[in-house]
């Protein structure tokens, strides 16, 4: 049992609680817990036990915010919800930091399953992209933040877009078609004529959600890399109780197996040789790269001060051959043997 | 009994405005989240009755009721208000225990999913607050349909809302909400007992939304991404 197997069953459970919770927890639970959960659980999916913060910061934005800039009234008392919203989200978010992405999030869960998937057919792993490519993507997340979660449902308050397109987040994001149908409910999954606004977000979100399916399984975490609770999470990293730590030795110049085993691509991971916290902005948390250095010690992911997890050459060693026992077994080549066997 | 200026995400804390038809003589009472009631003063002669907001969020219960010699007529409707969190689900408010013959929404609306023409709406008839089986109940629009059912064994009766909005124009807001009543009547040594409950229904979405055309996108968007396997890099990673 390793942390990559402990992982994928807690996302598991994940997934049934925010997929399927409200049968255990009632129906209108979802209502009540807190609407703003630090991870892509939806809200259009009515058998969620608990839903995101992005559908209310949207609705804030557009029915509080934008329409007291409307009304001229108090932009204060009008962010106040948000401010509830966010202070709700941040003390969730103390407790497992970016870990929300990387242990928690549905969709997240949803692209590893994929590239499972895709490995157990045969398809070869892309490798890590170019560094260039990872630095355009990058902002990406901070502009489909500022501009889908905020800026466009501001305007849609204030009166200067049309009033559909007042969560436009929520109409590209592919945890909404995911989620919903996941839960039998195939209403989201639609083309929208209603304007011309929904019916481009509606295609997108179709085409985003089929994107993010068959990327997922040739690279790994394709929608994460703009996703932007993402960027939400990257604003308030330094609060969080989870850290990976780097303890930098003279090996590490030479090594760089943390970047490699980095499913967003992380070089600074390797690179980095000043900083001791590198919970960098596109972290996940997942641990990979503390499972993949070779190095005692040298890199750890820490719960406040107590270490969960610590790079040792004895755990590589049998993560490793663990990874090649996974790889070797798929369709292709059990096809190529059986073909050669004859 | 219906609403005027609430649905859909208006946040607005004025008071709602509800009208009670044929109210005659009925005593107004106002449920909070929490069970603690309050007596509303009496319609105006256009049936209008004033709530004020309860400064606490969820669904509140606006009933209206009379009774005679002969019988009790009650009325009951379920309003989201908005406010301070009331930290209340609204099972407390559907399980409370509040007139003989009661019927309850099996579940109330909530975000994101409405009543909606097309979709079943289901409802749960009570009696002494326990289930009442085999319950003639029925369910009419403001548009004019009709649809009758009976409770099953454990007191519940589904509706699919009729399809019954005459002009639909694309998009939830061209549309204006219609109205359902759905009533009973209970007969219990000579003593008849009438309940209604209304809530408001929306044209469905399927008029201005394709899910074949939601479909065709999600797999140009498949094949476009098995399309772009080629354009990543190839090599070793852990």
């Amino acid at each position: 049992m390793n942390l990559s197997i402990v992982r994928k069953l807690i996302q598991l459970a994940a997934f049934v609680f925010l997929v399927y919770g409200s049968v255990v927890v009632g129906f209108y639970t979802a209502d009540k817990i807190s609407g703003a959960f630090p991870v892509l659980a939806c809200a259009y999916d009515t058998q969620t036990a608990d839903y995101c913060a992005l559908i209310p910061l949207q609705h804030q934005m557009d029915h509080r915010f934008g329409a007291a800039i409307a009304a001229g009234t108090s932009l204060l008392a009008a962010l106040l919800p948000t401010l509830i919203t966010l202070g709700t989200f941040l003390v969730l978010f103390v407790l497992l930091n970016k870990a929300f992405c990387g242990w928690i999030c549905p969709l997240g869960f949803f692209q590893e399953v994929m590239g499972m998937l895709g490995q157990k057919i045969g398809i070869a792993r892309a490798a890590s992209l170019p560094e260039t490519s990872v630095r355009r993507i990058r902002p990406v997340k901070w502009l489909v933040l500022v501009l889908l979660v905020f800026g466009i449902p501001v305007l849609a308050g204030v009166g200067l877009v049309n009033h559909s397109l007042g969560s436009p987040y929520c109409s590209i994001c592919p945890s909404r078609i995911l989620t919903t149908l996941a839960s039998g409910n195939g209403s989201q999954l639609v083309m929208d004529t209603s304007s011309a606004g929904a019916l481009i977000l509606s295609l997108t979100g179709a085409l985003l959600f089929g994107l993010t399916a068959s990327l997922s399984m040739k690279m790994r975490q394709p929608f994460c890399r703009v996703c932007p609770m993402l960027a939400m999470h990257a604003v308030f990293r330094k609060l969080g109780l989870v850290r990976l730590v780097k303890n930098v030795t003279p090996r590490c110049e030479k090594c760089g197996l943390c970047a490699k085993a980095c499913p967003m691509d992380i070089r600074e991971i390797h690179t980095d040789m000043t900083k001791k916290d590198v919970t960098f902005e596109d972290c996940t948390l997942c641990g990979r790269c503390v499972e993949f250095c070779p190095d005692k010690d040298v890199l750890q992911l820490k719960y406040a001060f107590v270490p969960v997890l610590r790079a040792d050459p004895v755990y590589f060693k049998a993560r490793k051959k663990a990874q090649s026992l996974w790889e070797a077994g798929n369709v292709r080549a059990w096809w190529r043997a059986r073909k050669e066997a004859r | 009994m219906h609403e005027s200026g609430v649905g859909g995400h208006a946040h607005n804390r004025r008071p709602a405005a509800a009208y009670l038809r044929d109210g005659a003589g009925a005593t107004l009472m106002f449920w909070r989240p929490d069970l603690e009631q309050r007596a509303l003063p009496d319609a105006k002669a256009d049936g209008q009755v004033a709530v004020r907001p309860s400064g606490v969020d969820n669904y509140h219960l606006l009933m209206a009721s009379r009774s005679g010699e002969s019988g009790e007529e009650v009325a009951l409707r379920y309003v989201y208000m908005h406010g301070k969190p009331s930290g209340e689900s609204p099972r407390r408010l559907l399980g409370a225990h509040k007139v003989a013959l009661e019927i309850v929404p099996a579940p109330l609306p909530r975000e994101h999913w409405r009543y909606e023409t097309s979709k079943p709406a289901v409802f749960e008839v009570r009696l002494s607050g326990e289930p009442l089986a085999g319950q003639p109940v029925q369910l009419v629009t403001t548009h004019g349909s009709l649809v009758e059912g009976s409770s099953d064994a454990q007191g519940r009766v589904e509706f699919v809302l009729p399809e019954d909005f005459a002009h639909v124009a694309p998009g939830r807001e061209a549309n204006a909400p219609a109205e359902f009543i759905v009533s009973t009547a209970h007969t219990q040594n000579g003593f008849i007992r009438r309940t209604t409950l209304s809530a408001e229904y929306h044209a469905n979405p399927a008029h201005w939304q394709s899910s074949f055309g939601g479909v065709v996108a999600l797999v140009v968007g498949f094949v476009g991404g098995v399309a772009l396997w080629r354009r990543l890099p190839t090599g070793d990673r852990a």
